[in-house]
């Protein structure tokens, strides 16, 4: 197999949109840019107007600090931002202030899960700060190349964004994801990023370079451009990676390009040569002179650094005992575990039987109403308390997924349900054998085939007692009533 | 005197005593605007109407007697490189010909909050880039001891403005002596302070690392009570310094007894006509007439400051004038060309093209090469590194001396079209006052005699923050001479 | 320095300038290559001078740092009114400001 001669090596770097009041450089408030008129949070400073000068959003440096520590870099005591030259409509100055040879955060790593048995540690060369660009439309015209143009808004002109880059550690599509999945949920488990990839808070790039296996050196590696989903992401990269291998087997060489991914052709097209490289003349800012972080800043962002995905999956196995799996889903938001410890705390006997019903039921009827665990009118007492009545035997299995539909739908508790739809469970044995004996006595024809070997019919059994009960029966009980009674006819 | 050729200071002391109004003042400085302006070409614009306004709404505050101020009342002019809210701001360039700022800068806005009347904007060197002020796009301004000879650059226009009488004080800015070298010029007193004592916010930006923004005025306590109102940290402006501003001016020397003044060797050495080092030769020994000690000091690498100074500022400026790109302000090139469409591309090279002149483009272009891949390291940072060496030599200097006393420049004003071909030649007619800037000290240029006919300036430069040592220094040499008082005679028939 | 003949020994040829003044999207005339190339020479010849000082150990001077104090508060200040903005626009429509179409590629980000 070609693939098996060679091996992929692929770095990222993750733009990820930093959820402040204000802008990066100026007081302009960071609004929604899907949904906000254009051009109405704006200044000079960030349409770049002559003369207007920018100044550092302390909250900003905050928060690149705790994704730093979150990612276990080093934060430097001096950093200072640079200039990044070029010329494009969306970037009013004509240059970006970026930070180059002195970014915040240096030097960390993470750990991602991958099909490995271990799991796969990328390290995280830097993590600096920048400013996003407007927003441009291009608007295509009727003829081609006559009247097109281009529309700019500039409410996300100077948008905080840390830039992420990671060392060339992954070597497939999948660590790719992988890693990309892992960074997004700090990130939201940090609270400076919703995550939300179709608002275009978090977008991708994507270094891939193919070599042969055992080799030490890197070859020749292109880069992938504006990958904004996760799909676009996996699917560059596997492209990338085949196309790169069909090069070398051809005996090609890899050129050095700045590629972009063509989302309808379903392939990545050349942007930029290495000829074309641009040059963008960095240079120290001298509108902003560099910054002290001092440590006692630094302490006082790691103080506020939350549990992380990692240590909250290894906790929820050791004190609550909970399946992998049901771990793995719970600890991928931080609303769902804290949602899952808050429940549990009401009902500390069986933890796991409350994220069997969270990721089972609960999950089932949030995705089926669109609605996220924060807009959810059930309480995590609630459920609690739902799943106790289930354990304690007043309601069954299936009158219980009817009183948490209607938890969803109503925000009632599930007590006042069970009274008002009177779904407590039978569990009275003598009320449940005279139910069981109606129904052998109605179907003779049922038993007799039964009492024949055909004992699938013990369900429709069941189904029959459960109809005369509108599903309240204890099944446990009432099966072991149906085989007690059919199994004293056969005597 | 005349109404327009007043100090600030005797202007307010008519004003606070009710025996003129502020709106005389501003009218007699229009009226001398219309008298001589056709012939000197200070102003780029000029605003009659709301300068009246805002004089008549400081007669009411005088009146009142309520937040007077040193300057309320005061009729001034800028340089057009501060934005001005709703007044167009041109930098003297095609590409801003027609640009209203929406804003104020930070230091329009305490003259306007100190009740000063802005009667108009100045004309300039194209983006501050030159040394005579024939760089601007729109036309040359004239020296007015001298019409046939340039006023120096780049604040050309503020300072002939202020020696015509056609505004009290002006706002010049100095980026490498574009204030002080154009106030020797004229026979004005012209002060650069030290980078980052006054705000630039607002003001256009040539090399944001050395812009100072600094006022034009008849003597040095005008200076003091100017940079007293527009001195002080700005919270939009984070290279602004948060150092208290002293109540500049307020204590006056009467000599200079214990003042040690270093003159140092390498600004004398060669290269000045003899007219001119005698006049400093005679100023020098009025200084030390008046108590002062002189000792001779050395900056050996004086010699490198054009070099480290147009480097660092190409650099800064390639960048700082890359928004001027059509799109959201200023020129643009038509979105057609002779009915072609043009893409962005296109706009970008035919706007600038056609908006820059050609030492914009000359030096945006050695900025760029200063900055480009491969020259980084031999070009800008080498400037950086001799910057050090450069600031060192000021420090060592300073723990000597209290001040040092220089030329402005090493000639008088020259004839206008004498050195617009040679572009070197020109940058090294600021050999005397760019170090200042790449330095981190703060300067002041003041008239100590003439030349034939023409003014001489002496330069006077403190440590950073030294600014009321420039004041001392000044205020007691034109407490005892009167070069400062000569007003031009202006030939307006041309 | 106009005597010099073209292509010879210059520090900055034609070329050179023809690429420094793409960097910064100029559109150059012939005439204005020559010419420039000769001025711009000239100057860093001058400025070639630079290399003989001798910066062992001197570190490029950057500006003192801020402290965390002198930084923005995250504070949200009112947006300029959207009209003050766009009256400078040369071209705009529905409130966005318009430029001819993107054909060149994007240079960053």
């Amino acid at each position: 197999m070609v693939i098996d001669k060679y091996e992929p090596v692929i770095g990222m770097e993750i733009h990820a949109e930093l959820r402040t009041a204000s802008k990066m450089f100026c007081g302009c408030a960071v609004v929604d840019t899907t949904v906000a008129a254009p051009n109405t949070a704006i200044c000079p400073v960030c349409t770049g107007l002559p003369g207007a000068m920018p100044t550092v959003n302390e909250h900003a440096v905050t928060q690149a600090m705790l994704v730093g520590l979150a990612l276990n870099c080093e934060i430097n005591a001096f950093t200072s931002f640079a200039r990044k030259n070029y010329f494009y409509p969306d970037l009013p100055k004509g240059y970006q202030i970026s930070q180059f040879d002195h970014p915040l955060a240096t030097d960390g790593w993470i750990e991602v899960a991958t099909e490995a048995s271990d799991p796969l540690r990328v390290g995280v060369r830097r993590a600096h700060l920048e400013e996003d660009t407007a927003k441009s439309f291009h608007v295509p015209s009727e003829r081609a190349g006559v009247g097109a143009y281009t529309l700019i808004d500039y409410n996300r002109s100077g948008v905080p964004l840390l830039e992420i880059v990671s060392e060339p550690d992954m070597h497939s599509a999948a660590d790719a994801y992988a890693y990309a999945t892992k960074i997004r949920e700090i990130l939201r488990y940090l609270e400076v990023n919703s995550g939300d990839m179709e608002k275009g808070v978090l977008r991708f790039e994507a270094n891939v370079s193919v070599r042969l296996r055992g080799a030490r050196t890197l070859s020749t590696r292109t880069e992938i451009k504006n990958l904004n989903s996760f799909r676009a992401l996996t699917r560059a990269i596997t492209y990338e990676i085949t196309r790169q291998m069909d090069a070398m087997e051809s005996g090609e060489t890899i050129a050095q390009q700045t590629l972009g991914w063509d989302e309808a052709r379903d392939a990545t097209f050349v942007q930029r040569s290495k000829e074309q490289a641009q040059d963008y003349r960095y240079f120290p800012e001298p509108d902003l002179p560099p910054l002290t972080i001092d440590r006692g800043w630094v302490a006082e962002v790691r103080a506020t650094v939350p549990e992380l995905p990692a240590a909250k999956f290894a906790r929820f196995l050791e004190v609550y005992g909970l399946p992998e799996n049901d771990a793995r889903i719970l600890v991928a938001e931080r609303a769902l575990a804290d949602y899952f410890e808050h429940a549990a705390e009401a009902y500390a006997k069986d933890p796991a039987d409350l994220s069997k019903w969270m990721v089972g039921e609960l999950a089932y009827l949030m995705n089926r109403d669109g609605l996220t665990i924060e807009q959810v009118p059930v309480t995590p007492e609630a459920l609690a308390k739902l799943v106790a009545l289930v354990s304690d035997g007043t309601l069954n299995q299936n009158s219980a997924k009817e009183v948490l539909e209607t938890m969803v739908e109503t925000g009632k508790p599930p007590g006042t349900i069970v009274q008002e739809r009177g779904l407590v469970q039978i569990s009275d044995e003598d009320r449940l054998s005279q139910v069981v004996d109606e129904v052998l006595l109605e179907n003779p024809e049922q038993v007799k085939s039964y009492l024949a070997g055909k004992t699938s019919l013990l369900q429709w059994f069941m189904g029959q007692v459960m109809r005369k009960t509108r599903g309240r029966a204890q099944p446990q009980m009432v099966l072991a009533l149906l085989r007690e009674r059919l199994t004293a006819r056969q005597k | 005197m005349a109404l327009h050729n007043l100090t600030i200071q005797a202007a307010h002391d008519l004003l606070r005593r009710g025996e003129v109004s502020a709106v005389e003042l501003t009218q007699a400085a229009l009226d001398r605007i219309d008298e001589v302006d056709p012939a000197v070409k200070a102003y780029v614009t000029v605003c009659e109407e709301s300068a009246l306004a805002e004089a008549a709404a400081a007669d009411r505050r005088l009146q009142s007697g309520a937040g007077v101020t040193p300057l309320t009342g005061i009729p001034y002019g800028v340089k057009d490189c501060l934005s001005t809210i709703g007044v167009r701001t041109t930098c003297s360039s095609r590409i801003l010909e027609d640009y209203l700022p929406p804003y104020d800068a930070t230091v329009i806005a305490r003259l306007r909050a100190a009740g000063a009347v802005l009667v108009g904007k100045q004309n300039m060197d194209e983006f501050g880039m030159g040394s005579s002020c024939e760089n601007s796009a729109f036309f040359e301004s004239h020296n007015p001891w001298d019409l046939a000879r340039v006023p120096g650059g780049s604040s050309g226009g503020s300072a002939a403005a202020v020696a015509a009488g056609m505004g009290l004080f002006a706002l010049g800015e100095d980026t490498g002596g574009s204030v002080r070298m154009p106030a020797g010029f004229c026979g004005v007193t012209g002060l650069k302070p030290t980078y980052g004592r006054v705000s630039r916010y607002g003001l256009i930006a040539l090399a944001s690392s050395f812009d100072s923004i600094g006022p034009l005025t008849h003597d040095a306590w005008d200076a003091a009570l100017v940079l007293r109102t527009i001195a002080g940290h700005d919270p939009l402006d984070s290279t602004s310094l948060d150092a208290p501003v002293p109540a500049y001016g307020r204590c006056r020397r009467e000599n200079l007894q214990g003042m040690r003044l270093g003159v140092p060797l390498e600004y004398f050495a060669h290269g000045i006509e003899p007219p001119v080092a005698h006049a400093l030769r005679a100023a020098l020994d009025h200084l030390e007439g008046l108590g002062a000690e002189l000792h001779e000091v050395s900056l050996p690498h004086t010699d490198h400051a054009i070099s480290i100074y147009y480097l660092i500022l190409t650099a800064e400026a390639s960048s700082n004038l890359a928004r001027f790109d059509g799109v959201r302000f200023g020129l643009s090139h038509p979105l057609r060309d002779a009915g072609e469409e043009v893409d962005v591309l296109e706009r970008y090279l035919q706007t600038r093209a056609h908006g820059f002149g050609d030492e914009v483009k000359r030096r945006i272009m050695l900025g760029t090469f200063a900055l480009s891949a491969g020259y980084y390291d031999a070009y800008y940072l080498q400037a950086q590194r001799v910057r050090t060496l450069l600031r060192q030599d000021f420090e060592r200097a300073f723990e000597k001396v209290d001040a040092l006393i220089a030329p402005v420049s090493p000639t008088t004003a020259f004839r206008i079209g004498e050195k617009i071909d040679d572009p070197l030649r020109m940058y090294l007619s600021d050999v005397h006052v760019v170090a200042a800037n790449p330095g981190g000290v703060c300067g002041l240029a003041v008239p100590c005699g003439f030349a034939a006919e023409l003014p001489v300036g002496m330069q006077i430069i403190a440590p950073p923050l030294g600014e009321q040592v420039l004041f001392d220094v000044a205020g007691a040499y034109q407490a005892t001479t009167d070069w400062h008082a000569a007003r031009p005679k202006i030939d307006v028939r041309g | 320095m106009s005597d010099k003949k073209a292509g010879s020994a210059r520090v900055i040829d034609r070329e050179q300038v023809r690429h420094i003044a793409f960097l910064i999207r100029l559109a150059l005339t012939e005439e204005d290559l020559e010419l420039f190339s000769d001025q711009l020479s000239a100057i860093v010849d001058y400025f070639n001078r630079l290399a003989e000082v001798d910066v062992t150990g001197v570190e490029p001077y950057r500006q003192p740092t801020l402290p965390r104090r002198r930084l923005r508060e995250d504070v949200v200040s009112p947006s300029l009114p959207r009209e003050a903005f766009l009256t400078n626009a040369p071209d705009r429509q529905d409130g966005y400001v318009r430029v001819p179409v993107v054909l060149d590629v994007p240079d960053g980000a």
